[in-house]
């Protein structure tokens, strides 16, 4: 296929998609306030189309990128006769444009798995979720069709010979020009973290997109109770999952390949990846009340309005370069339009929220018992996760705020907050956080008194406790590590307490005659949110050990060695044995260095610490020349925790190292996968019949059909 | 599902359902509800809505801030700026304190720089001997140091034998009035203290001397 | 004689030896000699001592970096400079103060100025107090609500009920039968 066919279908499609959006927003809302059905019908099947539209835009620039057809700006851009075709693939998602399209993609899938799930079943909602999907869809597609489009090409002036890239040929007589090679992908970008963790966290944006958009229709239409709330569960968790999973692949890559021995930097691009799921965590916890006792139903609409705000917010903020970060997107036109849609978002969601709270329709259907029941327990919760938000976005934008002070003459200077701002504000929230993880699960519902919940309290106490002081006997923690050892009592404490009530739940299955193993399992399948939600905890834990001692036990040191030298980091010794140069097929130069780990004396690894030098052609004198230049470290890990070895500088053979010893981080990534195990058994669709169906004598198959059923 | 609670007390609508019922009761009792439903916004829903609006308004200044930090001035008054200059011997107005006021009635060619920086690397023997030349005809040139080390930018001087003013930003505080994106970065004032022309990277020869000879024009 | 002979050939020997030894060596540089000129720590000082400050440090050109970590060459330079106020006996804090002199606030990961560094911690404690008491009188308030069912309680401006609303129900619908209700009546 021609590089100008592809181009020009891609264009249509895209444009086409734009269309549909449009008509989709207009017909919806048009149908909605004059209750014309075939108008919302005819609104559906626009906003279903989008979804083939894109996906043979998407399809045809993947088409693009496996066949190097460079003619089109953003292939060059994004790739090269020698990239692996596996990486092919990623770079659709390699800059802006592309991740774009990749983004509208998604949300058009998300958009039609939603509409053909709930079609029948939440009926009276469907018009205006059709709107908000299709305002938020409509508006990425003006971003991708009119301003940054994947499918520009390249023209040549056959007189000039100018090139320029354009959407369509910029005069008469103009023809496509097909480059030689293309630029390459970012070196970067060559990781396999770097190919799940955009479209993870993107699925995770997207996927809120669906919950708010009911939450949109509810609001507008006034069916305030929890019909929106189950007929999103299900997209609201897998949607936290995808961000989940974003968000410790972001982590493992940056550990990997970034070459500073950490995982987390509080970078702005990664908090506005944070922010989202941490209000989102708080609607998911949040909803579980509305659901049980149709309370919080403001907290909701307010969580999940924040959510897919913050969501927006994140994306503006770095791709329009107003909060600066390593991760910032180039310089990009696309600051004001994102601004227009974030501010006509807040506006309008803010103002039905608050309309429908003035009259009186978020009134919650209970009140709280005591303040020892669990709906008191999760509404503290929501403060607290609504504070961390807030107290996370001071960091992030306190510049910005600084800046208009002084320009406005309150104060002298701008204040610009690094990662030093966020531990020591963060972690008390974190602490709070742990303490109801902890506790929550062990209050009861409506009715619970304090001495209830402290005896439910007592064995995990003690138990942490138990495995405290034994770590401190042997001499695994002293004294003075005070602080740490608080947060490995709190952690331990909020581990047992999970375990124990996952024991008491079998034990009483146990106890009327099942052997344990069956119970367990029946157990959980007969509630899988709660065993889920268990198990989602019990990797939060374990992820929190992993955090603890990965950064409050880290030790680094920085030495040059020549070929034979030692130096040593703890009971770690290194030997550098020799560098040598290494060429790999991609192209690149790799400088290893071949060091022996020994621990107290012994050989433990050999490992091989490198660097990663991209070469790249000049476009202007086609000269070949050192681009990137990454660093891999060559790790020694257990489960104890990583040795890690850097090569910062060399002459000749002369290396400078850099060495991390990092206890207990391979627990983060446990916790990691302990984590998401634990939301996909929250997730894994029950096979009871569905006790809605029968008691509300819905036709026939919608609630078979409803995706948040049960 | 939400908790049903049962009164079976009324018996007015007996041919309503239920649940039904129930809802009738409540219906009665909200326009029974002696108190008015109030006109008036509660204090946290202004609160919320003063909210949404300040950020708004925070987020659009920081947009168009950072808009304006990108365009780097090309005409029009030059930003005022005070710096001093490195205590280099071979270096003339070594040692002293300028400011754009005092320099009025010069031609100014400020050149921001740094010792790692391969096109000012290439530039400086340009600028160097454009300097000589354009001397005696009442042009300074100026060079700003941003990035580097005392020790990093006296050898830059050294080696590429530079005579005119050279001075180290402090505080980074010419470049932020200038709105410097990258380096290297000129700017050609004349002598009426306005910017003729911004070079982005190397001049070409040609063209600066142009800039120069229109600046001492004007 | 034979001595000098000797000796002319020991020094030969040497000459050659050491000749080989140099071009041996330069065999064994890899091609690409990279990450920057020859640079030697000065004495009394270790690599840890300064990234112990660079790590509070940012570097100006590569964004979001610390000083630490940062590869550029302007990066380098600073930690070199760095290394060598250290060998001339300054402190910490002098040395991050001159670093903020000379390049600028941003330099520092946490504001140098006291004031400065007390507002950057006051507005997270205040907004966590803010939220705390707001939080803990909305949980008391409906804890009241739900101690004394039955009796009216007044909720900011909204028209009162004793009870609260049962779930899932429509207003719209709501509206509807009262008016229709009252139409019976």
């Amino acid at each position: 296929m021609d590089a100008g066919l592809i181009a020009e279908v891609g264009i249509i499609t895209t444009g086409l998609a734009f269309v549909a959006a449009l008509y989709a927003l207009v017909a919806a809302l048009l149908g909605a306030q004059l209750r014309r059905d075939p108008l919302v019908v005819s609104a559906r099947n626009a906003a279903l189309l989008t979804f083939p539209l894109l996906t043979v835009a998407n399809l045809l620039l993947m088409y693009a990128m496996l066949n190097h057809k460079f003619a089109i700006s953003y292939v060059w851009a994004n790739s090269s006769l020698d990239t692996p075709d596996f990486y092919l693939v990623t770079g659709l998602w390699g800059s802006q444009a592309g991740s774009l399209l990749f983004w509208s993609w998604l949300m058009s899938a998300f958009t039609f798995g939603a509409l053909l799930l709930n079609w029948r079943s939440e009926r009276n909602l469907m018009p205006y979720v059709i709107v908000a999907t299709m305002a938020t869809l409509g508006f990425f597609l003006i971003l991708n069709t009119f301003i940054e489009n994947p499918f520009e090409r390249w023209w040549m002036d056959p007189g000039t010979k100018a090139i320029k890239g354009a959407l369509f040929s910029p005069g008469a007589g103009w023809q496509t020009y097909t480059p030689p090679d293309g630029e390459g992908l970012n070196p970067l970008l060559r990781h396999f973290g770097m190919v799940f963790h955009p479209p993870a966290l993107y699925l995770g944006y997207v996927g809120f997109v669906i919950p708010f958009a009911f939450a949109f229709a509810a609001l507008a239409t006034g069916e305030l109770g929890a019909g929106w709330l189950r007929a999103t569960r299900t997209w609201a968790l897998v949607a936290w999952m995808f961000l989940s999973v974003g968000l410790l692949l972001g982590g493992r890559w940056a550990y990997d390949v970034l070459g500073w021995g950490g995982y987390w930097g509080w970078d702005p691009v990664e908090n506005s990846a944070l922010l989202p799921w941490l209000t989102g965590t708080a609607f998911l916890h949040s909803a579980i009340v509305q659901e049980k006792r149709g309370m919080l139903k403001f907290w909701n609409m307010l969580l999940i309005i924040m959510t897919f705000l913050l969501v927006i917010l994140g994306t503006f903020a770095t791709r329009s370069g107003v909060v600066s970060s390593v991760h910032s997107f180039a310089e990009s036109p696309i600051g004001r339009p994102m601004f227009a849609f974030l501010g006509i978002t807040m506006i309008v969601s803010f103002a039905l929220l608050l309309w429908r709270q003035e009259r009186g329709d978020l009134r919650g259907a209970a009140e709280l018992d005591t303040l020892y029941s669990r709906e008191a327990l999760f509404l503290m919760n929501n403060w607290i996760f609504l504070g961390l938000t807030v107290v996370v976005l001071w960091g992030t934008w306190a510049e910005a705020i600084t800046t208009i002070m002084v320009d406005l003459g309150l104060r002298k200077t701008i204040i610009n907050l690094g990662p030093d701002y966020y531990p020591p504000v963060v972690r008390w929230f974190l602490i709070a956080l742990y303490i109801l993880m902890g506790v929550a699960p062990l209050a009861a519902w409506r009715r619970s008194t304090a001495r209830r919940l402290g005896r439910a309290m007592l064995y995990p106490l003690a138990l942490a406790s138990a495995v405290i002081a034994l770590w401190v006997a042997l001499g695994r923690l002293t004294l003075d590590h005070w602080a740490a050892i608080l947060a490995y009592w709190l952690l331990l404490f909020v581990g047992f307490a999970t375990l124990v009530e996952i024991w008491k739940g079998v034990a009483a299955r146990h106890r009327r005659g099942e052997p344990y193993w069956t119970a367990f399992t029946r157990l959980v399948g007969r509630d899988r949110t709660r065993y889920g939600g268990y198990l989602i905890h019990l990797g939060m834990v374990i992820l929190g050990i992993g955090v603890i001692g990965s950064i409050m036990f880290q030790e680094q040191t920085m030495q040059t060695l020549n070929v034979g030298e030692r130096m040593s980091l703890g009971d770690f010794t290194l030997q550098h044995n020799g560098l040598y140069e290494a060429h790999a097929e991609d192209g690149r130069t790799m400088v290893i260095a071949r060091v022996t780990v020994l621990r107290d004396g012994k050989i433990v690894a050999h490992v091989r610490p490198r660097r990663d030098i991209f070469m790249r052609r000049d476009p202007a004198t086609g000269q070949v020349e050192p681009a990137e230049n990454m660093s891999i470290p060559g790790t020694y890990s257990t489960l104890a925790g990583d040795f890690y070895a850097l090569i910062t500088d060399w002459q000749g053979n002369r290396v400078t190292f850099r060495v991390y010893w990092n206890p207990l981080i391979n627990l983060v990534w446990l916790g990691g996968f302990v984590l998401i195990g634990g939301t996909l058994i929250a997730l894994w669709p029950s096979r009871r019949p569905k006790r809605v169906a029968r008691r509300a004598q819905m036709p026939a198959g919608a609630s078979g059909a409803s995706a948040g059923g049960d | 599902m939400s908790d049903e609670h049962t009164r079976a007390d009324e018996n007015l609508d007996a041919e309503l359902p239920e649940w039904l019922q129930e809802v009738t009761e409540e219906a009665r009792e909200t326009l029974n509800a002696s108190e008015p439903v109030q006109q008036r916004l509660s204090t946290s829903t202004v609160v919320m809505m003063l909210g949404v609006l300040a950020v708004i308004a925070l987020l659009g200044y920081a947009l168009i801030e950072r808009e304006r930090q990108r365009n780097t001035p090309k005409s029009g008054p030059a930003p005022d700026f005070e710096v001093t200059m490195f205590d280099y011997a071979p270096m003339v107005m070594r040692g002293e304190t300028v400011s754009l006021k005092s320099l009025r009635g010069q031609a100014i060619v400020i050149n921001f720089w740094a010792s790692y920086c391969v096109p000012c690397q290439q530039e400086a023997p340009m600028l160097e001997r454009l300097w000589r030349e354009y001397r005696d005809r009442g042009v300074l040139f100026l060079g700003v140091n941003t990035e580097d080390p005392l020790k990093e930018a006296l050898d830059y001087l050294a080696k590429y034998g530079i005579t005119y003013p050279n001075a180290p930003d402090k505080g980074a505080r010419m470049e932020d009035a200038y709105r410097i994106t990258g380096i290297p970065e000129t700017f050609v004032i004349n002598t009426k203290g306005e910017i003729v022309q911004h070079f982005l990277s190397e001049p070409n020869e040609r063209d600066f001397r142009a800039a120069i000879e229109r600046a001492l024009s004007e | 004689m034979r001595n000098h002979k000797v000796s002319l050939w020991a020094l030969a020997l040497v000459g050659v030896m050491v000749l080989g030894a140099m071009l041996w060596a330069a065999a064994q540089a890899p091609a690409h000699a990279q990450g920057g000129d020859e640079f030697e720590l000065p004495p009394g000082v270790t690599w840890d001592d300064v990234n112990a400050i660079a790590s509070q440090m940012y570097c100006d050109v590569c964004e979001g970096t610390p000083l630490d970590e940062c590869e550029s060459i302007a990066c380098r330079q600073w930690r070199e400079e760095i290394a060598r106020q250290l060998a001339e006996g300054r402190t910490e804090d002098e040395i991050i103060d001159y670093f903020v002199e000379r390049y600028g606030a941003d330099v520092a990961a946490l504001p140098r100025d006291k004031s400065d560094l007390f507002l950057v911690f006051a507005v997270p404690t205040a907004l966590a107090l803010i939220f705390g008491v707001i939080g803990a009188r909305q949980l008391w308030k409906m804890r009241q609500r739900g101690q004394h069912t039955g009796q009216p309680v007044r909720r900011s401006a909204h028209s009162s009920t004793a009870r609260p609303m049962p779930d899932g129900l429509d207003p719209a619908l709501l509206e509807r039968l009262a008016r229709e209700l009252e139409g019976e009546d």
